[in-house]
């Protein structure tokens, strides 16, 4: 009875985390907007586009990436969101909603990445200061 | 009757349907599949005739020229793309390195890839593309597409469609199918390249094609 319980418990903490709204909308918009070039398990392909496992690098620029999402990363030098391996072009998303980005976000976070997730206000505030950042 | 003699005889009735399900199963794999010819024939003298890939020459990216005499008419698995795809031309590629690998030791199979987009993918563009994202397979070629025209006709004869469109995300549109071609020729069967579950089946075909006589 008491092993009973213990399971129950484990099941439900595991289909909260994994079957909420959330996670399934940002695993939608993974598997729609990025799994083509970065894989169904974030793979990527080759060296022509990078996998999302380089956890080192990718926890430096944590606070960079819902930009490169929304801006896209381009080659070429008079882009803002210049690559390290500039190959080809990651392309923009600019009318992602702050919302779906940051479920998308933390889909990839908990599948790959376990930085600290990102909420909502957080992400706000970061593209609203790099807004502002562009204007000046 | 008692609760362990019924769910016995449960278990009895259920090992039956197992049973069966499995002899109709084994039945229905018996039959062997076999590959239709694609494409819409033409009667000619009372002879049925399918359509044929055409002979073609383009650069490799190992700067070769490549053809299907060069190939020696040996089968080969077609797809199109281009390096600065930003849509399925990925997945599509990620599904033909996996066939690639998976009939790596067969050295009668070449993997064809035409790239759409002459401007862009030059032969040294091509060749960084291969080495990139690691295909290593000397039977595996992109080649160096000529012009949007030429490109156009040779998809259609692999039941393909390609176009340039300033609409389009990167500028072009194209159908993402990898397709199957026999030593005469003839389409002999087709997948979705962004479509895991299609790849599979398509593997199938592959191999039904390889144990065929001739
Ligand atoms: C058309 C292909 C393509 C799509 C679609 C795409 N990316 Fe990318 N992504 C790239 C390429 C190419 C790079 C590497 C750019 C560079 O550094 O030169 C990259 C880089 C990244 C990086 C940095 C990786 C590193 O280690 O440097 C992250 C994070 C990322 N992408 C996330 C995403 C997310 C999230 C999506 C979906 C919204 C997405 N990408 C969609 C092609 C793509």
């Amino acid at each position: 009875m008491k092993q009973f319980f213990f399971f129950a418990i484990i099941i439900l903490f595991v289909s909260c985390k994994f079957s909420t709204s959330t996670y399934k909308s940002g695993k939608n918009l993974y598997e729609n907007y990025c799994s083509s070039c970065h894989g169904k398990t974030g793979e990527g392909l080759g060296q022509w586009y990078p996998s999302l496992k380089d956890t080192q690098y990718l926890k430096s620029n944590r606070n960079l990436i819902p930009l490169w999402i929304i801006h896209g990363i381009q080659p070429d030098s008079s882009s803002i969101f210049k690559g390290r391996f500039n190959l080809v072009e990651m392309p923009a998303n600019k009318s992602i909603s702050e919302a779906d980005l940051c479920n998308l976000l933390n889909y990839i976070n908990e599948e790959y990445w376990q930085f600290k997730s990102y909420e909502l206000q957080e992400v706000s505030t970061m593209i609203k200061q790099f807004n502002a950042d562009q204007k000046h | 009757m008692n609760i362990l003699t019924l769910s016995n005889s449960i278990r009895l009735k259920s090992n039956l349907k197992l049973l069966l399900l499995l002899s109709i199963l084994f039945t229905f794999s018996c039959k062997k599949k076999e590959l239709q010819i694609l494409g819409v024939p033409t009667i000619q003298d009372s002879q049925t005739i399918y359509p044929v890939i055409p002979e073609f020459e383009y650069f490799n990216q190992d700067s070769q020229r490549i053809s299907l005499q060069s190939l020696g008419y040996n089968i080969h698995i077609a797809s199109f793309f281009f390096t600065s795809c930003p849509t399925i031309c990925p997945k599509v590629m990620r599904s033909m390195s996996r066939i690639a690998d998976l009939f790596a030791d067969k050295n009668n199979i070449s993997y064809l890839c035409f790239s759409l987009d002459s401007k862009r993918d030059s032969i040294p563009r091509l060749k960084e593309y291969y080495d990139k994202v690691g295909l290593n397979n000397k039977n595996f070629h992109l080649l160096r597409g000529i012009d949007m025209n030429d490109s156009k006709k040779l998809a259609q004869h692999y039941l393909s469609t390609a176009s340039e469109d300033p609409e389009a995300a990167g500028g072009i549109n194209h159908s993402g199918w990898i397709l199957l071609v026999d030593k005469n020729r003839h389409l002999r069967s087709y997948a979705d390249g962004t479509n895991t579950e299609d790849v599979d089946r398509f593997i199938g075909d592959i191999k039904i094609l390889l144990n065929e006589k001739n």
